[in-house]
């Protein structure tokens, strides 16, 4: 893809708010995508994503802000002129028409001659592995093919954009880690410019090459996969993102010195107790990832005392749920491990000092730089 | 005999339907074949083709079957033209805005025939709103004649049986998803683009139930064209009645009604093949 001058982002979004009647879905959101870029709308459902996504789009109209692709304002541009392909999550294919009917549309629209079009036509099934496909009819094929003639159908316009709205959810699970890697590929080869709304953390770490978080209307926070997952920005952040999530704990410092969860102390290690001490705070939330815990001997320096509380076998790991306290804390260890504490029993649990998030206790920010 | 149990139970239902539905067509078809006695209300002996002679031969019989079918066409028509709009409103609409413009349609279906042609005399009449309206707006000087008038029966047809026309359309446009339309017009269709390849398209098979059921009402109303056509537009439900109910003439107003059933089923036969025809192609293609 040929470099756009630094100064002009390929699409802009512009402190874009939106209200439905008295309810805020988005506030102020801005976003800038290089172009070439896959980007990951990531959230909970009702963060927002998909309103942000139609507006885009133009399927919708913002109540505040602008949308600029190539520093040309798209605002008040019906979606049909902005050259913009959607991959709805319904694959919203037309269902009086044949597969290649369907990807013929958008070029039908541009009034192609006919070669032109038919070429292109053969062009996009190729590109999703549909070839010998056209002339068959929606309701004939599997919902992993109707997606596939769904994403032929946008890239056929040979879109400016591709919007793709929850690409997976309506797919099995094995199917679903395999078109993983397929819209990946594809776009790599293709190019194009990316969207994809998600609320599935997984598939927006292992797909995009920036993630922007959203909750509540707001973008979080926006980075690649390994910011987002190494330094989150919020408390919500460090516990959305990553699987199995963070545990997330409320530490106090103790009035003697040294720290607490509820009533029980934790000796930690120093590093990590330099750190706290450098905030200076009297409470923070501490986020702990599952998978940079360790199982360890009674006294070793640094471990927490927990009760083990049950476990679940993974096949290759095993999830530890303990508690501390009132606190919940999980641990993925490896699954082939004998001995293994029991249910009642005590566990140790070593937190990577490197890997721990602190969070403001009152407003859920990070804390240290 | 086990098998057979519960056909036994079904049978009160079977023998009161045939009673109360079958027996009367049964009847029609057989008076129609019959003549009336000279200078008797009974019915002659012996089966005739008489009345359906008559019915060819005579043109006064003949036109107005013909301006049945015209009126009812054009109806259909109106009706669709109107309705297409209305129902899209309440598929698309939500709440209260859309539980009312139901209501609405639903008013003219419950109470009966006469009383909204009643209504469209006072909207029509040469002192009705409509034309106080139109002289207001200085559009007209003279009134307009509605009443008595082809275009006022085709008007109160529209206004009685448009329901007929949108509930049909309310089901399949509530049924085609949104998600469709947004995909058409991202492929860069324009709004009616989307309803011409789209929405008409997908649509089609509550247009042709719409259809039937607006051109068989339009066909079969007698109401309507009798109070709004003021005896002077002689429609088959109009004529029937007369034969009927003032020439006294039995069997020829059999023949007539007869008539209207073969219409309205050979109408039923082909909007089906229609149908089936356009689902043929969807799977073909």
């Amino acid at each position: 893809m040929s470099a756009q001058p630094a100064a002009v982002p390929h699409l802009e979004i512009d402190g874009v708010s939106k209200r439905f009647g008295e309810t805020e879905v988005l506030r102020d959101v801005s976003i800038t995508v290089p172009r070439g870029t896959f980007l990951a709308l990531l959230g909970p459902s009702g963060c927002g994503k998909s309103t942000l996504l139609k507006i885009i789009a133009g399927l919708e109209t913002q109540t505040g802000g602008h949308v600029r692709l190539d520093g040309e304002a798209l605002d008040g541009m019906p979606a049909y002129r902005r050259d913009i392909g959607v991959v709805f999550q319904s694959y919203a294919l037309f269902p009086h028409m044949s597969v290649k009917e369907n990807v013929r549309f958008g070029l039908d629209m541009r009034r192609l001659d006919k070669a032109e079009s038919a070429a292109r036509v053969d062009e996009a099934l190729e590109l999703v592995k549909l070839g010998g496909y056209g002339s068959r009819m929606p309701s004939e094929l599997s919902g992993g093919q109707q997606q596939r003639v769904a994403i032929a159908r946008s890239l056929a316009i040979r879109p400016r954009l591709l919007l793709l709205d929850e690409p997976l959810s309506n797919l099995d699970a094995v199917l679903r880690k395999s078109v993983r890697v397929d819209i990946r590929e594809l776009h790599d080869r293709v190019g194009t410019t990316t969207v994809m709304v998600t609320h599935d953390q997984e598939e927006a770490m292992s797909m995009a090459d920036q993630v922007a978080v959203m909750a509540e209307g707001r973008v979080l926070q926006m980075g690649t996969p390994e910011a987002i997952y190494e330094r989150p920005a919020t408390r919500f952040v460090g516990g959305f993102v990553g699987s199995p999530p963070a545990s997330l704990m409320k530490l106090s410092r103790r009035f003697e010195g040294g720290w607490r969860f509820g009533e029980i102390e934790w000796q930690m290690e120093p590093a990590l107790a330099r750190r706290l001490d450098a905030i200076r705070r009297i409470e923070v939330t501490i986020g702990l990832r599952p998978e940079r815990m360790r199982l360890v001997e009674a006294g070793t320096e640094g471990a927490l005392a927990a009760e083990l509380r049950s476990s679940e076998y993974l096949g290759g790991e095993r999830l530890l749920h303990a508690a501390v306290g009132q606190e919940r804390i999980a641990a993925l260890v490896g699954g082939h491990l004998s001995g293994l504490p029991k249910p009642g029993e005590p566990v140790h649990l070593l937190p990577d000092a490197d890997a721990v998030m602190l969070f403001d206790a009152e407003n859920g920010e990070r804390l240290d730089p | 005999m086990r098998s057979s149990t519960p056909l036994l139970f079904l049978l009160p239902a079977v023998a009161l339907s045939a009673v109360v539905f079958l027996a009367p067509f049964a009847w029609l078809i057989y008076a129609s074949f019959k003549t009336q006695g000279a200078g008797s209300l009974l019915m002659a002996d012996g089966l005739t083709v008489k009345n359906y002679a008559r019915l060819v031969a005579d043109s006064y019989f003949a036109a107005a079957f013909v301006r049945t079918i015209g009126l009812s066409a054009l109806t259909t028509l109106l009706t669709l033209v109107v309705g297409l709009p209305v129902a899209r409103l309440i598929a698309t609409g939500s709440g209260r805005a859309k539980g009312l413009l139901l209501a609405l349609m639903l008013v003219p279906l419950v109470c009966g025939a006469l009383l909204p042609s009643l209504g469209m005399i006072h909207l029509l009449g040469p002192l009705g709103v409509v034309n106080g309206t139109l002289k207001l707006l200085g559009l007209t000087t003279s009134s307009i004649k509605f009443l008595g008038t082809t275009g006022g029966v085709v008007l109160g047809l529209v206004q009685a049986f448009l329901p007929l026309m949108v509930l049909p359309l309310v089901n399949t446009l509530s049924r085609l998803p949104r998600d469709v339309e947004h995909a058409a017009s991202s492929l860069g269709a324009s709004p009616l683009r989307v309803w011409r390849r789209v929405i008409l398209p997908l649509a089609m098979p509550g247009i042709v139930a719409g259809a039937v059921l607006v051109f068989s009402a339009a066909f079969t109303a007698f109401v309507t064209p009798q109070v709004l056509g003021q005896g002077k537009i002689a429609t088959f439900g109009t004529v029937a009645y007369q034969q009927a109910a003032l020439v006294l003439d039995w069997p020829f107003a059999s023949t007539l009604a007869v008539v209207v059933l073969v219409a309205i089923g050979l109408a039923l036969i082909l909007s089906a093949q229609f149908d089936r025809l356009l689902r043929r192609r969807r799977l073909a293609a």
